[in-house]
């Protein structure tokens, strides 16, 4: 353990966001079990005025929740490698807790991704009078908590674990990986070029799929969007393998550095930022800008609402996506120009 | 539709120093339609500006609701009964003005958020300080006027958007006989088919002049009962 101020603010601001949650929680039950917009009982008229609390609570808990991720991100990428020893990037980092904090930034984007489909679904909810999402959106609530408590759990048992005292390979060892050199050029046995040519032909199907979401003028645009949804979720992962195995060349002018770390390092621009910014953009705004139209389906009211909310996830996916391709487009253009090659 | 304003079962209660609760409003049911004029009376700390605010939604009740034009707005949650509170003109017992800021500026407020021009901005709040005779008064700060004159600049503020329903809590407090003559002649003339006004007052001039009161109501021990 490392009592880093950077590591002591991510723990209070996890308990505080945690503790927000828990009373917003405490609240939803009461929601899912007792809830009768019918009546005008006091018990309900109570109920609604702690809905309103538990959706202020809820909300603040996400924001700390969001501000104590970019801390321990920003811990892991920026701070901790100064003080693990052998660590050059946020792989020592990790090495250090033995992957518990991968672990927890993994649960953790998860979290994050349940919290902003409930924000989405409050915003929706919100659009009317009487708010007929309500026990819906309780639910997703509800569901938020076991992931946010073992995000919260692993979190701390990866800070907990940090060994300050014990060398890490870092990401040298990620030259270990690979036997020889043909075996550095693919990925599960599938040459690299495959899977940039993949990547390339999904972007322009998942920008073809926001701009259909963008122009449909269906009163629900399930298609299109459900099209977005489906092509994000395979794009990322791939979007990601590309971008580590293929493109991270670009920027590190090295063969073969198959770490996404590296790219955080002030070295390189902290590329990785705005890199892995876009692709958790794309990870949200792929999935809700279907899921906001279908929680609305059963609300005829809620629809056009769902439908503006969906068309914003499409426009900000695909300015993300055309972000992040220039993004990685660029620099290997410019290198081939400049060079006459590509890089591997 | 009509404009009609319903308190069904409406109660409030506060809680108290000691833990235990106080009902400050019981069971109250009343129904107010367009074109109405409506006074409630009672003894001081009746309740009478507690159910204004209920009204004006600015409180919400311990139990029961308030519709309007059907909808359950003191149900609603805090946006939308937000935009409802743009149709309520409130005079609050207290004036409530900038000091800072001229009476023009003063009655201008409430029209900034509805996005009109400057120009109308300037029009409507002269035709409103012209309709309480305050006209004059417009370049003044508010510091410098009486308590009376604050008054009808409240009064002004309040009906400057014109507001579909109009709820005054005591607005003759601090009027001599013509000022308090003028008001409620002015509050008789609001009520227009498309308006409901309310007014709590303990001033008897309000049902003597008779041109004001359609219904009157009196807030006694909590309780809201139509007098005849």
């Amino acid at each position: 353990m490392i009592w880093h101020p950077l590591l002591i603010a991510v723990i209070v601001g996890d308990l505080l966001s945690l503790l927000l949650w828990l009373g917003a929680a405490a609240t939803a039950i009461q929601i899912v079990t007792q809830w009768v917009p019918q009546s005008a009982k006091r018990e309900q008229i109570q109920l609604e005025r702690r809905a309103e609390t538990a959706r202020l609570s809820a909300k603040f808990s996400l924001a700390v929740f969001f501000l104590s991720t970019a801390l321990l991100i920003i811990a892991i990428t920026n701070v901790l490698p100064a003080i693990v020893p052998g660590a050059m990037c946020g792989t020592g980092v990790l090495q250090a807790t033995d992957g518990l904090l991968g672990r927890a930034l993994m649960v953790r984007f998860f979290v994050f991704f349940i919290m902003t489909l409930w924000l989405t679904y409050e915003k929706l909810n919100l659009s009317r009078p009487d708010a007929p999402l309500t026990t819906y959106n309780a639910r997703v609530l509800l569901l938020v908590l076991p992931f946010f408590l073992l995000a919260v759990i692993t979190t701390f048992r990866g800070i907990l674990r940090i060994d300050s005292h014990q060398p890490v390979d870092c990401c040298a060892m990620v030259y270990d990986q690979f036997g020889s050199l043909a075996a550095a050029r693919q990925i599960a046995g599938i040459p690299n070029t495959f899977w940039v040519w993949t990547f390339w032909m999904l972007t322009a199907l998942m920008l073809s799929c926001a701009v259909w979401s963008l122009r449909t003028n269906r009163t629900k645009g399930e298609k299109a969007t459900g099209s977005l949804a489906v092509i994000t979720v395979i794009w990322v992962p791939i979007a990601a393998i590309t971008l580590v195995r293929v493109y991270a060349a670009y920027f590190y002018q090295v063969l073969h550095h198959h770490c996404p770390w590296c790219l955080f390092l002030s070295e390189h621009k902290f590329v990785g930022v705005p890199l892995f910014g876009a692709l958790i953009i794309i990870t949200l705004e792929g999935p809700i800008s279907y899921l906001a139209v279908k929680a609305a389906a059963s609300y005829p009211d809620l629809l056009p609402t769902a439908r503006r909310r969906s068309r914003l996830a499409a426009l900000r996916l695909f300015l993300a996506a055309v972000g992040y391709t220039g993004m990685v487009a660029l620099p290997a253009i410019y290198w081939r120009l400049l060079y006459g090659v590509w890089l591997g | 539709m009509s404009l009609s304003l319903v308190c069904q079962n409406v109660s409030l209660y506060r809680r108290r120093a000691d833990g235990s609760e106080r009902a400050i409003l019981k069971h109250v049911d009343a129904t107010l339609n367009a074109g109405e004029g409506a006074m409630i009376s009672g003894k001081t700390g009746a309740g009478k500006s507690t159910l204004l605010q209920l009204l004006a939604g600015l409180l919400r009740p311990s139990q029961g609701q308030i519709t309007a034009n059907g909808q359950p707005v003191s149900r609603w949650n805090t946006v939308h009964r937000d935009i409802w509170r743009r149709q309520v003109g409130i005079v609050f017992q207290h004036p409530h003005l900038i000091d800072e800021f001229t009476v023009l500026e003063n009655v201008i407020l409430p029209l900034i958020p509805r996005g009109t021009s400057l120009t109308q901005l300037r029009e409507l709040a002269w035709q409103a300080l012209d309709t309480f005779g305050i006209s004059h008064l417009a370049k003044q700060k508010v510091l410098s006027l009486s308590g009376g004159e604050q008054q009808r600049v409240s009064i002004a503020r309040a009906i400057v958007s014109r507001p579909a329903i109009l709820i005054a809590d005591e607005p003759t407090a601090h009027q001599d006989d013509d000022g308090t003559a003028l008001i409620i002649e002015k509050f008789a003339g609001w009520k227009l088919p498309h308006t409901i006004v309310i007014v709590a007052a303990h001033d008897p001039r309000w049902t003597q002049y008779g041109k004001f009161a359609d219904r009157h109501f009196l807030l006694e021990n909590g309780r809201l009962r139509e007098l005849q």
